[in-house]
Protein backbone atom coordinates (compact mmCIF):
# COMPACT_ATOMS: atom_id res chain seq x y z
CA UNK A 1 0.00 0.00 0.00
CA UNK A 2 0.92 3.47 -0.96
CA UNK A 3 2.52 5.06 2.01
CA UNK A 4 2.10 8.52 2.57
CA UNK A 5 3.44 10.60 -0.29
CA UNK A 6 3.38 14.14 -1.73
CA UNK A 7 0.41 15.55 -3.11
CA UNK A 8 1.69 16.62 -6.85
CA UNK A 9 -1.81 17.76 -7.58
CA UNK A 10 -4.38 19.31 -6.04
CA UNK A 11 -8.72 20.09 -6.72
CA UNK A 12 -10.46 21.94 -4.76
CA UNK A 13 -13.93 22.31 -5.25
CA UNK A 14 -13.85 22.90 -9.73
CA UNK A 15 -17.02 23.44 -10.50
CA UNK A 16 -17.02 24.80 -15.23
CA UNK A 17 -19.66 25.91 -16.60
CA UNK A 18 -19.46 26.30 -20.54
CA UNK A 19 -21.52 29.52 -21.05
CA UNK A 20 -23.86 29.40 -24.86
CA UNK A 21 -27.31 29.60 -26.03
CA UNK A 22 -27.94 26.67 -22.92
CA UNK A 23 -25.13 26.61 -20.46
CA UNK A 24 -24.06 23.59 -19.51
CA UNK A 25 -22.68 22.20 -16.11
CA UNK A 26 -19.91 19.68 -16.98
CA UNK A 27 -18.58 19.60 -13.31
CA UNK A 28 -20.74 20.22 -10.37
CA UNK A 29 -17.38 20.63 -7.44
CA UNK A 30 -14.75 17.90 -7.91
CA UNK A 31 -12.08 17.64 -5.29
CA UNK A 32 -9.64 15.42 -5.85
CA UNK A 33 -5.61 14.78 -4.69
CA UNK A 34 -2.98 13.62 -6.74
CA UNK A 35 0.10 11.74 -5.49
CA UNK A 36 3.79 11.97 -6.66
CA UNK A 37 4.28 9.00 -9.36
CA UNK A 38 0.56 7.71 -9.31
CA UNK A 39 -1.18 6.54 -12.21
CA UNK A 40 -4.89 8.08 -11.79
CA UNK A 41 -7.69 7.04 -14.45
CA UNK A 42 -11.01 8.61 -14.52
CA UNK A 43 -14.03 6.79 -15.94
CA UNK A 44 -17.22 7.86 -16.85
CA UNK A 45 -20.12 8.30 -19.87
CA UNK A 46 -19.53 10.56 -22.54
CA UNK A 47 -20.52 13.86 -21.21
CA UNK A 48 -19.11 13.70 -17.73
CA UNK A 49 -17.07 16.27 -17.80
CA UNK A 50 -13.44 14.29 -17.31
CA UNK A 51 -11.94 15.51 -20.48
CA UNK A 52 -13.39 19.23 -19.19
CA UNK A 53 -11.10 18.48 -16.03
CA UNK A 54 -7.87 17.64 -17.27
CA UNK A 55 -8.00 20.50 -19.50
CA UNK A 56 -8.46 22.88 -16.68
CA UNK A 57 -5.87 20.63 -15.10
CA UNK A 58 -3.43 21.20 -18.38
CA UNK A 59 -4.35 25.05 -18.42
CA UNK A 60 -6.63 25.09 -21.61
CA UNK A 61 -9.56 25.84 -19.55
CA UNK A 62 -10.18 28.34 -16.78
CA UNK A 63 -12.73 26.71 -14.34
CA UNK A 64 -15.59 28.54 -13.38
CA UNK A 65 -14.85 28.20 -9.73
CA UNK A 66 -12.93 26.52 -7.43
CA UNK A 67 -8.63 26.07 -7.77
CA UNK A 68 -5.67 23.77 -9.45
CA UNK A 69 -2.68 23.72 -7.70
CA UNK A 70 0.24 21.89 -9.49
CA UNK A 71 2.74 22.00 -6.39
CA UNK A 72 1.23 24.57 -4.74
CA UNK A 73 1.30 26.40 -7.32
CA UNK A 74 -2.08 27.51 -9.22
CA UNK A 75 -2.96 26.45 -12.51
CA UNK A 76 -3.07 29.80 -14.64
CA UNK A 77 -2.34 28.00 -18.42
CA UNK A 78 -0.68 25.84 -20.39
CA UNK A 79 2.94 24.48 -19.38
CA UNK A 80 5.80 22.00 -19.86
CA UNK A 81 5.70 20.68 -16.17
CA UNK A 82 1.87 19.15 -17.30
CA UNK A 83 2.67 17.10 -20.39
CA UNK A 84 -1.18 16.60 -22.57
CA UNK A 85 -1.83 14.11 -24.86
CA UNK A 86 -4.93 14.81 -27.12
CA UNK A 87 -7.72 12.39 -28.05
CA UNK A 88 -7.66 13.24 -31.58
CA UNK A 89 -4.01 13.14 -33.65
CA UNK A 90 -2.09 16.17 -32.43
CA UNK A 91 1.88 15.33 -33.49
CA UNK A 92 2.75 17.43 -36.18
CA UNK A 93 2.45 15.99 -39.79
CA UNK A 94 5.07 18.17 -41.18
CA UNK A 95 7.86 17.57 -39.08
CA UNK A 96 9.74 13.97 -38.56
CA UNK A 97 9.28 11.56 -36.17
CA UNK A 98 12.44 13.13 -34.90
CA UNK A 99 11.66 16.85 -34.99
CA UNK A 100 8.07 15.92 -33.27
CA UNK A 101 9.80 14.16 -30.49
CA UNK A 102 12.27 17.16 -30.22
CA UNK A 103 9.84 20.12 -30.12
CA UNK A 104 9.21 20.47 -26.49
CA UNK A 105 13.06 20.56 -25.84
CA UNK A 106 13.36 23.14 -28.46
CA UNK A 107 11.38 25.08 -26.74
CA UNK A 108 12.83 24.68 -23.67
CA UNK A 109 15.67 25.83 -25.20
CA UNK A 110 17.67 22.40 -25.32
CA UNK A 111 21.20 22.17 -27.20
CA UNK A 112 20.88 20.10 -30.34
CA UNK A 113 23.39 17.57 -29.14
CA UNK A 114 22.03 17.19 -26.17
CA UNK A 115 18.09 16.77 -27.97
CA UNK A 116 19.54 14.23 -29.89
CA UNK A 117 20.78 12.33 -27.08
CA UNK A 118 17.26 12.32 -25.60
CA UNK A 119 15.01 11.99 -28.93
CA UNK A 120 17.30 8.40 -29.12
CA UNK A 121 16.43 7.51 -25.88
CA UNK A 122 12.84 7.61 -26.67
CA UNK A 123 12.78 6.34 -30.24
CA UNK A 124 14.51 3.18 -28.39
CA UNK A 125 12.04 2.84 -25.84
CA UNK A 126 8.87 2.93 -27.95
CA UNK A 127 10.53 0.87 -30.45
CA UNK A 128 10.63 3.19 -33.48
CA UNK A 129 14.01 2.80 -34.52
CA UNK A 130 14.88 3.38 -37.97
CA UNK A 131 11.63 5.08 -38.60
CA UNK A 132 13.51 8.89 -37.47
CA UNK A 133 13.17 10.73 -40.56
CA UNK A 134 9.89 9.38 -41.24
CA UNK A 135 6.71 12.05 -41.84
CA UNK A 136 3.41 11.08 -39.42
CA UNK A 137 1.68 10.15 -42.78
CA UNK A 138 4.27 7.14 -42.96
CA UNK A 139 3.20 5.91 -39.93
CA UNK A 140 0.47 3.97 -38.50
CA UNK A 141 -2.28 4.90 -36.41
CA UNK A 142 -0.73 3.32 -32.84
CA UNK A 143 2.59 4.55 -33.97
CA UNK A 144 1.66 7.63 -34.23
CA UNK A 145 0.37 8.28 -30.90
CA UNK A 146 3.48 6.56 -29.08
CA UNK A 147 5.24 9.26 -30.59
CA UNK A 148 2.71 11.67 -29.41
CA UNK A 149 3.58 10.05 -26.20
CA UNK A 150 6.63 10.30 -26.20
CA UNK A 151 6.91 13.58 -27.41
CA UNK A 152 5.66 14.30 -24.18
CA UNK A 153 7.81 12.52 -22.15
CA UNK A 154 10.98 14.24 -24.08
CA UNK A 155 10.89 17.37 -21.62
CA UNK A 156 10.31 15.45 -18.49
CA UNK A 157 7.00 16.66 -16.88
CA UNK A 158 6.17 16.36 -13.74
CA UNK A 159 2.74 15.38 -14.82
CA UNK A 160 1.15 13.30 -17.76
CA UNK A 161 -1.94 14.31 -18.56
CA UNK A 162 -3.30 11.67 -21.08
CA UNK A 163 -6.95 12.52 -22.45
CA UNK A 164 -8.55 9.20 -24.31
CA UNK A 165 -5.08 8.80 -25.63
CA UNK A 166 -5.90 5.43 -27.33
CA UNK A 167 -9.72 6.14 -27.56
CA UNK A 168 -9.24 6.00 -31.60
CA UNK A 169 -7.44 3.00 -32.06
CA UNK A 170 -9.00 -0.53 -32.78
CA UNK A 171 -9.45 -3.07 -29.56
CA UNK A 172 -5.47 -4.75 -30.99
CA UNK A 173 -3.75 -2.29 -31.31
CA UNK A 174 -5.23 -0.54 -27.87
CA UNK A 175 -4.29 -3.17 -25.86
CA UNK A 176 -0.76 -3.16 -27.18
CA UNK A 177 -0.59 0.40 -26.86
CA UNK A 178 -1.63 -0.62 -23.26
CA UNK A 179 1.17 -2.58 -22.42
CA UNK A 180 3.70 -0.01 -24.18
CA UNK A 181 1.94 2.73 -21.89
CA UNK A 182 2.28 0.23 -18.81
CA UNK A 183 6.36 -0.72 -19.54
CA UNK A 184 6.83 2.90 -20.01
CA UNK A 185 5.34 3.95 -16.98
CA UNK A 186 7.01 1.21 -14.91
CA UNK A 187 10.24 2.92 -16.10
CA UNK A 188 9.33 6.66 -16.04
CA UNK A 189 7.47 6.53 -12.88
CA UNK A 190 5.55 9.86 -13.58
CA UNK A 191 2.49 11.27 -12.07
CA UNK A 192 -0.16 10.16 -14.79
CA UNK A 193 -3.92 11.44 -14.97
CA UNK A 194 -5.83 9.19 -17.48
CA UNK A 195 -9.23 9.75 -19.11
CA UNK A 196 -10.70 6.75 -20.30
CA UNK A 197 -14.06 4.92 -21.05
CA UNK A 198 -12.74 1.79 -21.28
CA UNK A 199 -12.97 0.40 -17.80
CA UNK A 200 -11.13 -2.56 -18.26
CA UNK A 201 -7.71 0.21 -19.67
CA UNK A 202 -8.65 1.95 -16.35
CA UNK A 203 -7.95 -0.64 -13.68
CA UNK A 204 -5.06 -2.45 -15.86
CA UNK A 205 -2.79 0.61 -15.97
CA UNK A 206 -3.98 2.49 -12.55
CA UNK A 207 -3.01 2.50 -9.31
CA UNK A 208 -6.27 4.73 -8.25
CA UNK A 209 -9.47 4.64 -10.25
CA UNK A 210 -12.34 7.58 -9.94
CA UNK A 211 -15.51 7.05 -11.57
CA UNK A 212 -17.70 10.15 -12.41
CA UNK A 213 -21.41 10.65 -12.36
CA UNK A 214 -22.87 11.45 -15.95
CA UNK A 215 -23.42 15.11 -16.37
CA UNK A 216 -22.74 17.41 -14.08
CA UNK A 217 -20.04 15.35 -13.67
CA UNK A 218 -18.79 14.58 -9.93
CA UNK A 219 -16.93 11.55 -8.31
CA UNK A 220 -18.98 8.88 -7.48
CA UNK A 221 -16.30 6.79 -6.29
CA UNK A 222 -12.70 5.79 -5.98
CA UNK A 223 -11.42 2.57 -5.95
CA UNK A 224 -7.48 1.46 -5.18
CA UNK A 225 -6.31 -1.09 -7.87
CA UNK A 226 -3.62 -2.87 -5.67
CA UNK A 227 -2.90 -5.30 -8.72
CA UNK A 228 0.97 -6.30 -8.43
CA UNK A 229 3.25 -5.10 -11.17
CA UNK A 230 4.33 -5.55 -13.87
CA UNK A 231 1.28 -6.45 -15.23
CA UNK A 232 0.37 -8.96 -17.76
CA UNK A 233 -1.88 -10.58 -20.07
CA UNK A 234 -2.69 -12.79 -17.37
CA UNK A 235 -3.12 -9.77 -14.80
CA UNK A 236 -6.19 -9.19 -17.35
CA UNK A 237 -7.76 -12.64 -16.56
CA UNK A 238 -6.88 -12.52 -12.48
CA UNK A 239 -10.11 -12.90 -10.45
CA UNK A 240 -8.35 -9.41 -8.51
CA UNK A 241 -8.76 -7.94 -12.14
CA UNK A 242 -12.27 -9.23 -12.78
CA UNK A 243 -13.55 -8.27 -9.34
CA UNK A 244 -12.47 -4.60 -9.72
CA UNK A 245 -13.92 -4.81 -12.87
CA UNK A 246 -17.49 -5.59 -11.42
CA UNK A 247 -17.49 -3.53 -8.82
CA UNK A 248 -16.73 -0.38 -11.09
CA UNK A 249 -19.01 -1.83 -13.60
CA UNK A 250 -21.91 -1.95 -10.75
CA UNK A 251 -21.11 1.70 -9.63
CA UNK A 252 -21.58 2.99 -13.04
CA UNK A 253 -24.99 1.07 -13.52
CA UNK A 254 -26.38 2.55 -10.06
CA UNK A 255 -28.44 5.90 -11.39
CA UNK B 1 -4.13 9.50 -53.55
CA UNK B 2 -7.66 10.33 -55.90
CA UNK B 3 -10.88 8.07 -56.50
CA UNK B 4 -9.72 8.31 -60.68
CA UNK B 5 -5.86 7.18 -60.06
CA UNK B 6 -6.97 3.68 -61.36
CA UNK B 7 -8.26 4.97 -64.09
CA UNK B 8 -5.17 7.50 -65.00
CA UNK B 9 -3.28 5.84 -68.40
CA UNK B 10 0.55 5.05 -68.11
CA UNK B 11 3.03 8.12 -68.15
CA UNK B 12 3.95 7.33 -71.42
CA UNK B 13 0.70 7.51 -73.03
CA UNK B 14 0.09 10.97 -71.24
CA UNK B 15 3.08 12.52 -73.00
CA UNK B 16 2.12 11.14 -76.09
CA UNK B 17 -1.55 12.45 -75.57
CA UNK B 18 -0.09 15.69 -74.91
CA UNK B 19 1.64 16.07 -77.60
CA UNK B 20 -0.95 14.85 -80.23
CA UNK B 21 -3.27 17.55 -78.91
CA UNK B 22 -0.67 19.97 -79.77
CA UNK B 23 0.04 19.47 -83.04
CA UNK B 24 -3.83 18.72 -83.81
CA UNK B 25 -4.12 22.48 -82.60
CA UNK B 26 -1.46 23.30 -84.88
CA UNK B 27 -2.61 21.48 -87.62
CA UNK B 28 -5.77 22.99 -87.25
CA UNK B 29 -4.82 26.47 -87.23
CA UNK B 30 -2.61 26.36 -89.73
CA UNK B 31 -5.86 25.00 -91.96
CA UNK B 32 -8.35 27.20 -90.77
CA UNK B 33 -5.82 30.35 -91.49
CA UNK B 34 -4.75 29.55 -94.47
CA UNK B 35 -8.38 28.71 -96.03
CA UNK B 36 -8.79 32.43 -97.15
CA UNK B 37 -6.38 31.39 -99.96
CA UNK B 38 -8.87 28.96 -101.14
CA UNK B 39 -12.18 30.82 -100.58
CA UNK B 40 -12.60 33.97 -100.61
CA UNK B 41 -13.30 35.37 -97.01
CA UNK B 42 -16.40 38.20 -97.85
CA UNK B 43 -18.64 35.17 -99.28
CA UNK B 44 -18.84 33.44 -96.05
CA UNK B 45 -20.74 34.41 -93.22
CA UNK B 46 -20.30 37.11 -90.88
CA UNK B 47 -18.57 35.64 -88.04
CA UNK B 48 -16.14 33.68 -90.35
CA UNK B 49 -15.81 36.12 -93.00
CA UNK B 50 -14.51 38.90 -89.97
CA UNK B 51 -12.42 36.12 -88.74
CA UNK B 52 -10.70 34.52 -91.55
CA UNK B 53 -8.62 37.28 -92.75
CA UNK B 54 -4.84 37.13 -92.77
CA UNK B 55 -4.86 40.21 -90.81
CA UNK B 56 -6.61 38.42 -87.92
CA UNK B 57 -5.23 34.87 -88.29
CA UNK B 58 -2.16 34.87 -89.56
CA UNK B 59 -1.27 32.36 -91.45
CA UNK B 60 1.63 29.75 -89.39
CA UNK B 61 4.48 30.58 -92.04
CA UNK B 62 3.77 34.23 -91.06
CA UNK B 63 4.22 33.26 -87.69
CA UNK B 64 7.06 31.24 -88.09
CA UNK B 65 8.84 34.61 -90.00
CA UNK B 66 7.89 36.67 -87.09
CA UNK B 67 9.41 34.17 -84.97
CA UNK B 68 12.75 33.83 -86.26
CA UNK B 69 12.61 37.61 -86.92
CA UNK B 70 11.95 38.43 -83.33
CA UNK B 71 14.04 35.64 -81.98
CA UNK B 72 17.02 36.25 -84.50
CA UNK B 73 16.66 40.16 -84.83
CA UNK B 74 16.75 41.22 -87.97
CA UNK B 75 17.71 38.04 -90.36
CA UNK B 76 16.41 37.85 -93.46
CA UNK B 77 12.81 37.26 -94.11
CA UNK B 78 12.41 34.06 -95.80
CA UNK B 79 10.43 35.54 -98.60
CA UNK B 80 12.63 38.21 -99.12
CA UNK B 81 9.92 40.69 -98.10
CA UNK B 82 11.34 44.41 -96.65
CA UNK B 83 11.09 45.21 -93.02
CA UNK B 84 9.46 48.86 -92.70
CA UNK B 85 10.56 50.42 -89.34
CA UNK B 86 7.09 51.69 -89.66
CA UNK B 87 6.10 48.37 -89.54
CA UNK B 88 5.03 46.91 -86.25
CA UNK B 89 7.83 44.31 -86.23
CA UNK B 90 10.02 46.04 -88.33
CA UNK B 91 10.05 49.18 -85.50
CA UNK B 92 10.66 46.39 -83.06
CA UNK B 93 13.98 44.81 -85.08
CA UNK B 94 15.30 48.39 -85.60
CA UNK B 95 14.78 48.82 -81.65
CA UNK B 96 16.55 45.69 -81.22
CA UNK B 97 13.73 44.34 -79.43
CA UNK B 98 13.73 40.30 -78.91
CA UNK B 99 11.08 37.85 -77.92
CA UNK B 100 13.51 36.19 -75.77
CA UNK B 101 14.84 39.44 -74.26
CA UNK B 102 11.15 40.79 -73.77
CA UNK B 103 10.86 37.67 -71.86
CA UNK B 104 13.66 37.74 -70.01
CA UNK B 105 12.56 41.50 -68.36
CA UNK B 106 9.11 40.90 -67.86
CA UNK B 107 9.95 37.44 -66.25
CA UNK B 108 12.35 39.31 -64.42
CA UNK B 109 9.75 42.05 -63.42
CA UNK B 110 7.51 39.27 -62.16
CA UNK B 111 10.12 37.33 -59.48
CA UNK B 112 10.89 40.42 -58.29
CA UNK B 113 6.96 40.37 -57.67
CA UNK B 114 6.53 37.00 -56.25
CA UNK B 115 9.78 38.06 -53.82
CA UNK B 116 9.09 41.35 -52.61
CA UNK B 117 5.39 41.30 -52.69
CA UNK B 118 5.07 37.51 -52.17
CA UNK B 119 7.25 37.80 -48.57
CA UNK B 120 5.64 41.25 -47.27
CA UNK B 121 1.76 39.17 -48.52
CA UNK B 122 2.94 35.97 -46.25
CA UNK B 123 4.48 38.92 -43.16
CA UNK B 124 0.80 40.49 -43.15
CA UNK B 125 -1.44 37.60 -43.98
CA UNK B 126 0.55 36.11 -40.48
CA UNK B 127 0.26 38.70 -37.98
CA UNK B 128 -3.17 39.28 -39.63
CA UNK B 129 -4.06 35.44 -38.47
CA UNK B 130 -1.95 35.53 -35.48
CA UNK B 131 -3.13 38.31 -33.55
CA UNK B 132 -7.05 39.24 -33.37
CA UNK B 133 -6.01 43.00 -32.58
CA UNK B 134 -3.63 43.02 -36.03
CA UNK B 135 -6.69 41.87 -37.72
CA UNK B 136 -9.52 44.33 -36.62
CA UNK B 137 -7.28 47.12 -37.20
CA UNK B 138 -5.71 46.32 -40.84
CA UNK B 139 -8.57 43.78 -42.36
CA UNK B 140 -10.81 46.84 -43.27
CA UNK B 141 -7.65 49.13 -45.04
CA UNK B 142 -6.47 45.89 -46.91
CA UNK B 143 -10.14 45.87 -47.88
CA UNK B 144 -10.51 49.14 -49.25
CA UNK B 145 -6.61 48.60 -51.07
CA UNK B 146 -7.34 45.22 -52.07
CA UNK B 147 -10.65 46.46 -54.35
CA UNK B 148 -8.31 49.13 -56.34
CA UNK B 149 -7.16 46.98 -59.31
CA UNK B 150 -3.04 47.35 -59.70
CA UNK B 151 -2.92 48.75 -63.29
CA UNK B 152 -5.41 51.42 -61.66
CA UNK B 153 -1.95 52.70 -59.33
CA UNK B 154 0.11 52.99 -62.04
CA UNK B 155 -0.62 56.10 -63.42
CA UNK B 156 -0.43 57.84 -59.93
CA UNK B 157 2.85 56.21 -59.39
CA UNK B 158 4.27 57.72 -62.17
CA UNK B 159 2.86 61.09 -61.69
CA UNK B 160 4.25 60.82 -57.82
CA UNK B 161 7.65 59.09 -58.67
CA UNK B 162 8.18 60.12 -61.91
CA UNK B 163 8.48 58.35 -65.37
CA UNK B 164 11.23 55.11 -64.81
CA UNK B 165 11.04 51.76 -65.46
CA UNK B 166 12.03 50.53 -61.73
CA UNK B 167 8.41 52.22 -61.09
CA UNK B 168 6.41 49.45 -63.13
CA UNK B 169 7.69 46.97 -60.35
CA UNK B 170 4.93 48.91 -57.41
CA UNK B 171 1.89 47.84 -58.93
CA UNK B 172 3.21 43.95 -59.88
CA UNK B 173 4.62 44.08 -56.02
CA UNK B 174 1.28 45.36 -54.64
CA UNK B 175 -0.75 42.79 -57.13
CA UNK B 176 1.06 40.14 -55.53
CA UNK B 177 0.76 41.48 -51.99
CA UNK B 178 -2.97 41.58 -52.10
CA UNK B 179 -2.98 37.85 -53.91
CA UNK B 180 -0.85 36.29 -51.12
CA UNK B 181 -2.57 37.63 -47.65
CA UNK B 182 -5.49 36.35 -48.14
CA UNK B 183 -5.02 32.43 -48.00
CA UNK B 184 -2.00 33.15 -45.88
CA UNK B 185 -4.02 35.31 -43.62
CA UNK B 186 -6.99 31.82 -44.03
CA UNK B 187 -4.38 29.34 -43.44
CA UNK B 188 -2.84 31.26 -40.44
CA UNK B 189 -6.57 31.17 -38.92
CA UNK B 190 -8.00 28.08 -39.22
CA UNK B 191 -4.83 25.81 -38.09
CA UNK B 192 -6.05 23.15 -36.51
CA UNK B 193 -6.57 24.42 -32.94
CA UNK B 194 -5.27 21.30 -31.29
CA UNK B 195 -1.90 21.95 -33.06
CA UNK B 196 -1.36 25.29 -31.39
CA UNK B 197 -2.56 23.72 -27.94
CA UNK B 198 -0.16 20.90 -28.13
CA UNK B 199 2.52 23.44 -29.37
CA UNK B 200 1.77 25.24 -26.18
CA UNK B 201 1.59 22.24 -24.09
CA UNK B 202 5.25 21.63 -24.76
CA UNK B 203 6.49 25.31 -24.02
CA UNK B 204 6.58 26.87 -27.14
CA UNK B 205 5.79 30.27 -27.48
CA UNK B 206 6.09 33.61 -29.94
CA UNK B 207 8.19 32.90 -32.58
CA UNK B 208 8.96 29.50 -32.47
CA UNK B 209 5.26 28.98 -32.85
CA UNK B 210 4.82 31.07 -35.33
CA UNK B 211 8.09 29.96 -37.73
CA UNK B 212 7.63 26.01 -36.45
CA UNK B 213 4.13 25.58 -36.47
CA UNK B 214 1.42 28.29 -37.72
CA UNK B 215 3.55 28.78 -40.76
CA UNK B 216 4.30 25.11 -42.19
CA UNK B 217 1.03 24.09 -40.85
CA UNK B 218 -0.73 26.95 -43.47
CA UNK B 219 1.93 26.40 -46.39
CA UNK B 220 -0.33 24.22 -48.60
CA UNK B 221 -2.67 27.54 -48.30
CA UNK B 222 0.48 29.85 -48.96
CA UNK B 223 1.64 27.69 -51.78
CA UNK B 224 -1.75 28.14 -53.15
CA UNK B 225 -1.37 31.62 -53.09
CA UNK B 226 1.34 31.54 -54.65
CA UNK B 227 0.64 29.70 -57.78
CA UNK B 228 -2.33 31.84 -58.10
CA UNK B 229 -0.37 35.31 -57.31
CA UNK B 230 2.05 34.00 -60.51
CA UNK B 231 -1.00 34.87 -62.50
CA UNK B 232 -2.19 37.78 -61.57
CA UNK B 233 1.98 39.12 -61.43
CA UNK B 234 2.08 38.41 -65.22
CA UNK B 235 -1.42 39.84 -65.77
CA UNK B 236 -0.68 42.81 -64.28
CA UNK B 237 3.34 43.04 -65.71
CA UNK B 238 2.03 42.93 -69.32
CA UNK B 239 -0.35 45.52 -68.22
CA UNK B 240 2.21 47.84 -66.92
CA UNK B 241 4.67 47.39 -69.65
CA UNK B 242 1.59 48.38 -72.18
CA UNK B 243 0.98 50.92 -70.45
CA UNK B 244 4.13 52.98 -69.30
CA UNK B 245 6.64 50.19 -70.37
CA UNK B 246 9.69 50.71 -73.00
CA UNK B 247 10.63 46.95 -72.66
CA UNK B 248 9.53 43.73 -71.66
CA UNK B 249 6.44 41.82 -73.80
CA UNK B 250 3.67 44.11 -73.47
CA UNK B 251 5.76 46.46 -75.02
CA UNK B 252 6.42 43.95 -78.11
CA UNK B 253 2.97 43.16 -78.20
CA UNK B 254 1.80 46.99 -79.25
CA UNK B 255 5.36 47.14 -81.13
CA UNK B 256 6.76 50.34 -78.67
CA UNK B 257 5.51 53.40 -77.21
CA UNK B 258 3.02 54.31 -74.67
CA UNK B 259 -0.82 52.92 -75.32
CA UNK B 260 -2.29 55.90 -76.45
CA UNK B 261 0.37 56.14 -79.77
CA UNK B 262 -0.66 52.72 -80.49
CA UNK B 263 -2.37 54.08 -83.49
CA UNK B 264 0.69 54.94 -84.75
CA UNK B 265 1.61 51.74 -85.31
CA UNK B 266 -0.47 48.89 -87.05
CA UNK B 267 -0.76 45.76 -84.73
CA UNK B 268 1.16 43.11 -86.68
CA UNK B 269 -1.17 39.92 -85.83
CA UNK B 270 2.07 37.32 -86.02
CA UNK B 271 4.09 39.58 -84.04
CA UNK B 272 1.05 39.81 -80.88
CA UNK B 273 0.37 35.49 -81.73
CA UNK B 274 4.12 35.46 -81.13
CA UNK B 275 4.15 37.21 -77.90
CA UNK B 276 1.44 35.49 -76.56
CA UNK B 277 2.54 31.87 -77.05
CA UNK B 278 5.96 33.12 -75.77
CA UNK B 279 3.98 34.02 -72.62
CA UNK B 280 2.12 30.96 -72.58
CA UNK B 281 5.04 28.75 -72.45
CA UNK B 282 6.83 30.38 -70.08
CA UNK B 283 3.86 31.15 -67.58
CA UNK B 284 3.38 27.28 -67.98
CA UNK B 285 7.09 26.74 -67.04
CA UNK B 286 6.51 29.02 -64.21
CA UNK B 287 3.83 27.17 -63.01
CA UNK B 288 5.29 24.01 -63.06
CA UNK B 289 8.47 25.52 -60.63
CA UNK B 290 6.20 26.86 -58.57
CA UNK B 291 4.29 23.21 -57.93
CA UNK B 292 7.52 21.27 -58.05
CA UNK B 293 9.27 23.55 -55.43
CA UNK B 294 5.91 23.53 -53.37
CA UNK B 295 5.29 19.55 -53.65
CA UNK B 296 8.47 19.48 -52.51
CA UNK B 297 8.18 21.80 -48.99
CA UNK B 298 4.24 19.60 -48.41
CA UNK B 299 5.52 16.12 -48.89
CA UNK B 300 4.16 15.92 -45.28
CA UNK B 301 0.63 16.51 -46.45
CA UNK B 302 -1.39 12.83 -47.23
CA UNK B 303 -1.72 12.87 -50.94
Amino acid sequence: MPEPRRRRLEMRDVVHVYEGKTATRALDGVSLDVHDNEFLAIVGPVGSGKTTLVRIVAGFLRPTSGVVLCDGAPVTGPGPERGYVFQEEAIFPWMSVRDNLGFGLLAKGVVASEREKIVAELVRLIGLEGYEGAYPKELSGGMSKMVEVARVLATDPAILLLDEPFGLLDAQTRSKMQDQLSLLWEEKRKTVILVTHDVEEAIYLADRVVVFTPRPGRIKVEVTVDLPRPRSLETRFSPAFLALKRSIWKEIGRA
Amino acid sequence: MRLDDAARPPKARRVWLGLASVVALVAAYTLLSNAYRVVDPSLLPDPLRGLLRPQILPPTQRIVDAFVQLVGAGAPLAGGADLHPGDHIGGLVEQRVTLQGSLLVSTYRVLIGLAVGGSLGILAGLLMGWSRAVDEYVHPIYILFRSVPPLALITYVMLWLGHGTAHLLIPIIYAVFATVVIPTYHGVRDVADVYVKAARALGAGGRLLLSRVMLPAASPFVLAGLRYALVIAWMTTVGVEMLMGDDGVGYLLIGGGLWSSRLEVAGDPAVIVVGIVGLALVGYAMDVGVRVAGDRLTQWVKR
